[in-house]
This record gives structure tokens, C-alpha cells and sequence, in this order.
């Protein structure tokens, strides 16, 4: 295996679920060892669903197998005096630590980072949680939803005549996760430089302020207020519209004209050829009427024929893509996107492979552990469990 | 080799020198959080093609003001703590310059479409021949190879086609678009790309060229559907705000005009707790709810009767009463709670103020601070974002040492502090 970006890296991972396992998942597929530790009953995405055959199977769930790609596994029971010895142990041979443990806890056990950085002044712990180390909701519980919700993302989706709606699945935390690599990896520049490291206190309600920047900024500047605007386009020839076979986006690029009188000609609408469309503010008010002068040209084509129809004209277009389509894209094709990796228990499945390509160092798409696997490598004679 | 620095910070970044190409949300999102960490970022435009966030977006009160490019939200709470240059890189001169710039840089990043740097004569082959060991990252929608690559991408497409519409939306009407979620996804992506080859650079003296394909990092954030799909045969779709396992879990009304609370209850135990607090006991003896697999069924039924509840009480008052029983719980909040009425916003100190130098109407204001609370390098605000070109002097004249041109280059209309378009849509009142 050629060097990696990361290799030499040795990571500890006390974090479970999404966010700190997605930045352990991260770390590993750059080549740093990830070392994961689990309860004896294991991350909780274990017992996530949906399971093969509907039976749930601590080394089945997709949840886990993904974002656990290319770890190694051990058990530790924390509340013990052994398991604290044994982390505090692990901890001092690590450049990296992620946790996300309630705030207050791993100094409750005498082995919060003050401790840590005794035994080992160079280690960068990321220590990940809802809303932060400190402040009045730090000891509050949070899931997907409600990191969602208090992001403020929220009050951005969905139809404006019914509740918000959140992104599926766990984006929100794949996002925290992502976060937190890259402020490891900068804490950990600076550790190499200085051979000290430090402590990285990331609210995941902080974090999603990435994502909310515009709506900020417009309530600072003008004090407006986000509007949900459902799927429909504002802008004119945008949006979401039902074709053939599924649904296709049409947008126009962004403040240039020229794009919109691209598509009056691709969707072949003469009336959108009088002048008066030239102006924004004009589409902008007549969007409703644009996108129905639209609609006879997107319901007769498949979001394929759109799609490429449309970027032929250089026009932003796309499509809501599923699994399927994914997995059958061409361009994904041609960039060896998707990876084969095999598995104990469920065999060889496809996975998503690199985040981003790098010339000179390669990505490596490792499986997951199962649950303690590595604890006779990891703990040699001491034994796993803290016992 | 010594090092010539224009500012000096304390930050973890602090010998990082990066020129930054980029424009509008994704890279300029990534380089300011390089930035707030310390690293010395020089954002480079041109007069005839500056960013174009500098175009629209919030203006203060709706005012176009005197110059306004420099006074646009968007831009200049994503562009803080960067320095800003002007430089035409379709010239000689201009793409001369450019050069002695990565010569004493360590990363460049840009995300144009993909034939502008090689067009330009500054695609990563070229710098490598100025400086070996530079780092550069480009964030194409698409990749920089494959039949697509040439394709247009914005937020508006990017997000469906890297799959996270599919599985979003309300269970009775199918997805729900997003806004250009993968925006802000590569942005954050970039920091720890760039990172990664700067550690790898470090230990070896190495740099490389990363190509970031928006749509291929975002739809990492769905993975586990691939491994549903072929473990399972299944393809997801939208779940509206249920969570597998989780009942009551949704977003209720509560009291206000478009206001609302969001409740997971993830376990029995909290359910009796959320009956307790609720003063709605019956609700725990009723055989439709009382254990979790009844609970998961019956959530048509269970919803209702959670809204008539939380409809009548404020957002900020549920919260506390739930979390008081360990009870997921959050208010969907605005920008305006974000800013001015959160409390632990308030207390974590998130929000910075600054001010803005072609913005005198607008005073002190607040924008998004630090994302990550750094302990012993923290985050600080160093400047506010670049009015268009401000740093030519300090950029070529201190740093590059170029003495007698500067004069010359702006005359030339290689340089510049005004934009050189002024007709049509980019200067009108486009909000």
C-alpha cells in the first residue's frame, strides 16, 4: 500500500453513532489507524436498522458497517478503575482522540483532558457533542432531529403551509463529523509543529452555523426572515417538476441572463422570448406562470433526457437522484466512485468510496470491525474489558 | 526559508499562506475557516470577474449604497479575516504575479469549471513548476474527469443528484428539496482535504492536487442507502420527520405564527416521563401508546394529541420542561432566536461583532463566529471582509516587494479597487 496522506496517525475513537464515527471513517480511509472503542454491547448504530430479513444483527446494521469502514474494534467498560486505566493508557499513545461523551463526564472519572494531556502533552482531543462544553443547554439531549431544528436550518424546508421538514437520514451529523476531522487534522498541524496539542470543543449547533451563513447574514444586514418555498421555483424556470419517470431540477445560473433565454429556447417557449423576462424581478413575479409555459416540455422527457438536454445548453439542470440512479450514473462510473469491499458477515457489498481524490497519496476503503475484534491485538496480555 | 509576513497571529494555521481563487459559498466557506484558524489567506479576484457574491444577496436596509460590491451579507460574513487582491489573469503581468504569490505560498485553491486554470496557464502542473511542494485543491460539481466534468453545477442540482432529496420530504408527497445543501458540505470537506495534504506534505515534503467533486462528497452523507440497497434490496424514500425506533418523534406546533418544537422520545422510560410532565397521565395508560412497538404504529394518532399540547405553550418553555426528564427536545429556531435571543448562543459567545468599512448604515452587527472552540489557539476576528482589491499595496508592494508598478498595474486595469462591469443585471437592485 503506497504511503497515505495520514499514515503514522494513531486515533482513538470513544465517540458512537454518526458524527464522531463519520470523523474516525474519515481519518481511517486517509490511512491513519482508528482504533474504536466500544462499550461491550457496542456502538449503538449496531442496533440500527434496517437489518437483512428484518433481524437485527450487531455486525448487520448499514449504518454501522459504513461509517465503521476500516477501523479496528475493542470493548472497554469506562465506569470501572481498570477501564479508566486502560483508556488513560490508550490515550497516551494516540496523536488523536474523538469523544463524545456527555461534558463533565471523563472528568468525573479523572480522566478528562487535563489528565490526558499530562500523560501526553501532543494529543488533539475533539470532543463532540450537541451543544458545546459549556453554556446553559450543555447537559441537554439532543438527536438528528433536534440538532436539525435548533440549527436553524429547519425553518428553511418544506412547504410553507405545513411543519418543516429535515434533511433524511443523518446529514446533519455527517456534517458535525466532517467538522470534526478537518479541526483535528488543523489542531493536529499545529501538535507536529509545537508538540503540544490541545482541546477541541465542537456543539454540533455551532457547527451546523456553516450551513445556516445565509440566513444569518440576512437577518443581520435586513433583518429578513427565511420563507419555505416548498419545491416550487421562485426564480422562474426552476425548481422541481415531475417528468416522465421521476423528477427533474431545472435552475438557470445564477444572475445571468443569457442562461435564462437558453432555456426559453431549450423548453421551446416562445413567449419567453418577449423582453419583458429580461428582467429578474419580472421572472421572479411571474414564476408561476413561467414554469407552467415549461411544464408540457419536462413531462414528456425522462429526467435522463432532461438532465443531459439541459447541461448540453450549459443550464444547471439535474434530478432527484435515489440509490439506483447512483449506483448507475456514468459519470460515477468513470470515476470508480463506488467500491467492493468484503465482510465477514454480510459479504461483499458496494460502498461510496473517496470523499475527494488526491494525486499523490490514495484512499483506502478498509471494512468495519466487528464488535471487539481487535481487543487480543490491541490489549495483548492485559486482557479487554478493564478486567 | 524566511518568511515575509504581513500579519502575524497566534493561530494553529499561523505559518499557512494560501491563495484562495474561490468564489461564492463552497471554497469561500472552506477558506474562512482556515482562515479563522489562523492561516493568512489572500483572496484573489479581478476587476472584471470579482466574486460574484459581491453581486447579490442581503444589502443593509436595501440600500445599494456607494460601492456596493462591498457590502453585500453573504460576502462579507463569509469572507472575513481574508486579505482581498485584485489581478487580471489574463495577462501577462497578471498571471506573473500570480506566480511569485504561490512561489511563497503553501496551498492554492480555487473552483472554477474545468478548463479556467488550465486556459489561464495556472492549472496545478504549471505551479508545481513554481513551487514543488504546493498544495491544490479544486472543488468541481462534478469532478475534474469523466463525461460529466464539464457539467454546471450549483446547489440547486448538486443536492438532488448526489441523492439527499430522494430520502427527504414528507411521507404523503414525496422529496422535499433542500437549497444548496452541498454547498456548505464541500466547504466544510475542503478544510479537511487541504489539511490532510498539509500533514502529508509535512512529513514529506510532498504537496499533491486534490479534486473535490461536490456531488461525490455529498453523497457520502447518504452511504448507508448503498449499503441498504445492497444488503436489503431496498431504496429509500422519504420519512418526513419519523425516526425507525423513535415514538413521539416529529416536529409539533407550538404557540406564535409558524412556530415550532421538536420532540424524539427514544425509549419507554420517557415516554411515562413526557405523559408525567405533560399532566396528560391517560396518555400512559392507553393501550395504543404504552409500550414502544404500539407507540411506532399508532404515531397518526399519538401526534395529534402531542400538538394539542405543545400548540399551546412557547418553544422556549417546552424545552427546558422536557430536557428537565431527558427528553430530546428543541425549538426549530429562527436567525433571529440564532442571534438575539438564545441563550446559549448568548453564553457560548458564538456570534462576532463587526463592523464594515463601505457599510456605515449598518453599524455593529453580529455574524457566526468561531465553529470550533480551540483551547489553547482559539478562533479570533482579525478583519472584516476585503472591500474589492484592498490589500494590492500591502499584498504586492509589501510582500512581493513589487515597489514602482503598483501605480502602473492599476492603470493597466491589472489591478483595481472598483469593478470594471457596471451595466446590466450585476449592479441592479437584485436583492
Amino acid at each position: 500500500m503506497a504511503d497515505q496522506a495520514l499514515s503514522g496517525i494513531r486515533t482513538l475513537e470513544l465517540a458512537q453513532g454518526v458524527a464522531g464515527p463519520y470523523a474516525g471513517n474519515l481519518m481511517a480511509g486517509l490511512g491513519a489507524e482508528v482504533v474504536k472503542v466500544e462499550p461491550p454491547t457496542g456502538d449503538w448504530s449496531r442496533r440500527v436498522e434496517p437489518f437483512p430479513g428484518d433481524v437485527p444483527h450487531p455486525e448487520k446494521s448499514p449504518l454501522f458497517l459504513y461509517l465503521n469502514m476500516g477501523k479496528k474494534s475493542i470493548t472497554l467498560e469506562l465506569d470501572t478503575p481498570r477501564g479508566r486505566e486502560l483508556l488513560l493508557q490508550l490515550a497516551s499513545e494516540v496523536d488523536v482522540l474523538l469523544e463524545d461523551l456527555p461534558p463533565g463526564h471523563l472528568d468525573s472519572l479523572g480522566i478528562g483532558y487535563k489528565r490526558l494531556e499530562e500523560a501526553n502533552p501532543a494529543l488533539v482531543m475533539v470532543s463532540i457533542t450537541p451543544f458545546g462544553q459549556t453554556g446553559p443547554y450543555c447537559d441537554y439531549k439532543a438527536t438528528e432531529l433536534v440538532i436539525v431544528a435548533m440549527s436553524g436550518l429547519m425553518r428553511a424546508y418544506g412547504e410553507p403551509d405545513r411543519e418543516p421538514i429535515k434533511p433524511g437520514g443523518w446529514m446533519a451529523q455527517y456534517h458535525v463529523g466532517t467538522q470534526a476531522f478537518g479541526a483535528a487534522l488543523v489542531a493536529l498541524y499545529d501538535s507536529q509543529l509545537t508538540g503540544f496539542g490541545q482541546q477541541v470543543d465542537i456543539s454540533a449547533m455551532e457547527a451546523m452555523q456553516a450551513a445556516n451563513e445565509n440566513a444569518i447574514s440576512n437577518w443581520a444586514y435586513n433583518y429578513e426572515h427565511v420563507q419555505r418555498g416548498g419545491n416550487v421555483g421562485r426564480a422562474g424556470g426552476t425548481g422541481l417538476f415531475h417528468c416522465r419517470d421521476g423528477i427533474a431540477v431545472l435552475d438557470t445560473v445564477i444572475g445571468d441572463f443569457p442562461s435564462f433565454e437558453r432555456l426559453a429556447a431549450l423548453t421551446e417557449v416562445e413567449e419567453l422570448g418577449d423582453p419583458a423576462y429580461r428582467d429578474p424581478d419580472y421572472r421572479r413575479e411571474h414564476s408561476d406562470e413561467i414554469n407552467e409555459l415549461i411544464r408540457p416540455w419536462v413531462e414528456s422527457r425522462t429526467k435522463s433526457e432532461i438532465y443531459h438536454a439541459g447541461q448540453a445548453q450549459r443550464l444547471p439542470f439535474g434530478f432527484v437522484s435515489d440509490t439506483r440512479d447512483l449506483l448507475e450514473s456514468p459519470q460515477l462510473k468513470a470515476r470508480e466512485y463506488f467500491v467492493e469491499v468484503d465482510h465477514p458477515r454480510v459479504g461483499t457489498l458496494t460502498y461510496p468510496g473517496p470523499p475527494f481524490k488526491m494525486t499523490e497519496t490514495p484512499w483506502h476503503a478498509g471494512r468495519a470491525p466487528l464488535l471487539g475484534e481487535h481487543n487480543e491485538e490491541v490489549y495483548g496480555d492485559v486482557g479487554p474489558h478493564g478486567r | 526559508m524566511a518568511r515575509k509576513g504581513t500579519k502575524t497571529t497566534a493561530g494553529a494555521l499561523r505559518n499557512v499562506r494560501i491563495v484562495d481563487l474561490t468564489q461564492i459559498w463552497a471554497g469561500p466557506l472552506s477558506s474562512k475557516i482556515l482562515a479563522d484558524m489562523g492561516a493568512e489567506v489572500i483572496k484573489v479576484e479581478a476587476t472584471r470577474r470579482y466574486d460574484n457574491a459581491r453581486n447579490y444577496g442581503s444589502l443593509p436596509n436595501d440600500q445599494l449604497g456607494e460601492r456596493p460590491y462591498n457590502r453585500r451579507a453573504l460576502f462579507n460574513n463569509r469572507n472575513r479575516n481574508k486579505m482581498g487582491v485584485t489581478l487580471d489573469l489574463k495577462t501577462d503581468k497578471g498571471k506573473a504575479i500570480f506566480r511569485d504569490l504561490v512561489a511563497i505560498s503553501d496551498v492554492v485553491m480555487e473552483n472554477y469549471s474545468a478548463r479556467v486554470m488550465g486556459n489561464f496557464g495556472l492549472e496545478y502542473d504549471a505551479l508545481r513548476n513554481v513551487r514543488p511542494d504546493i498544495v491544490m485543491i479544486s472543488m468541481p460539481a462534478f469532478g475534474r474527469t469523466g463525461p460529466e466534468k464539464d457539467y454546471i453545477g450549483q446547489g440547486s442540482n448538486l443536492t438532488p443528484l448526489a441523492g439527499m432529496v430522494a430520502v427527504t420530504g414528507y411521507q404523503d408527497s414525496g422529496p422535499q428539496q433542500i437549497g444548496a445543501y452541498t454547498d456548505p458540505v464541500t466547504g466544510v470537506s475542503a478544510v479537511g482535504a487541504v489539511m490532510a495534504a498539509l500533514l502529508y506534505r509535512q512529513k514529506t515534503g510532498r504537496g499533491q492536487y486534490i479534486d473535490l467533486a461536490q456531488r461525490e462528497v455529498s453523497a457520502r452523507f447518504i452511504g448507508e442507502a448503498v449499503l441498504d440497497h445492497g444488503l436489503n434490496g431496498r431504496i429509500g424514500g422519504p420519512q418526513g420527520n419519523r425516526q425507525a425506533g423513535m415514538a413521539p418523534h416529529g416536529c409539533y406546533p407550538s404557540k406564535g405564527e409558524d412556530e415550532w418544537i421538536a420532540i424524539a422520545v427514544s425509549s419507554d422510560q420517557q415516554w411515562l416521563d413526557l405523559c408525567s410532565v405533560t399532566g396528560h397521565p391517560e396518555w400512559a395508560d392507553d393501550p395504543r401508546f404504552s409500550i414502544s412497538s404500539e407507540r411506532l404504529n399508532n404515531q397518526d394518532e399519538l401526534d395529534p394529541l402531542i400538538a394539542g399540547w405543545t400548540q399551546q405553550r412557547d418553544k422556549y418553555e417546552i424545552m427546558p420542561l422536557l430536557q428537565q426528564a431527558d427528553i430530546a427536545c428543541g425549538p426549530v429556531l429562527t436567525a433571529e432566536d440564532l442571534v438575539d435571543r438564545d441563550p446559549h448562543m448568548e453564553a457560548r459567545g458564538f456570534f462576532w461583532k463587526t463592523s464594515v468599512p463601505d457599510a456605515p448604515d449598518l453599524g455593529v452587527h453580529s455574524i457566526p463566529g468561531a465553529l470550533w472552540k480551540f483551547s489553547k489557539t482559539p478562533a479570533t476576528l482579525r478583519s472584516p471582509a476585503p472591500r474589492l482589491g484592498e490589500h494590492n499595496d500591502l499584498v504586492y508592494g509589501e510582500l512581493l516587494g513589487i515597489s514602482d508598478d503598483l501605480e502602473a498595474l492599476e492603470t493597466e486595469g491589472i489591478t483595481g479597487t472598483e469593478p470594471l462591469v457596471r451595466e446590466g443585471m450585476w449592479l441592479s437592485g437584485q436583492p
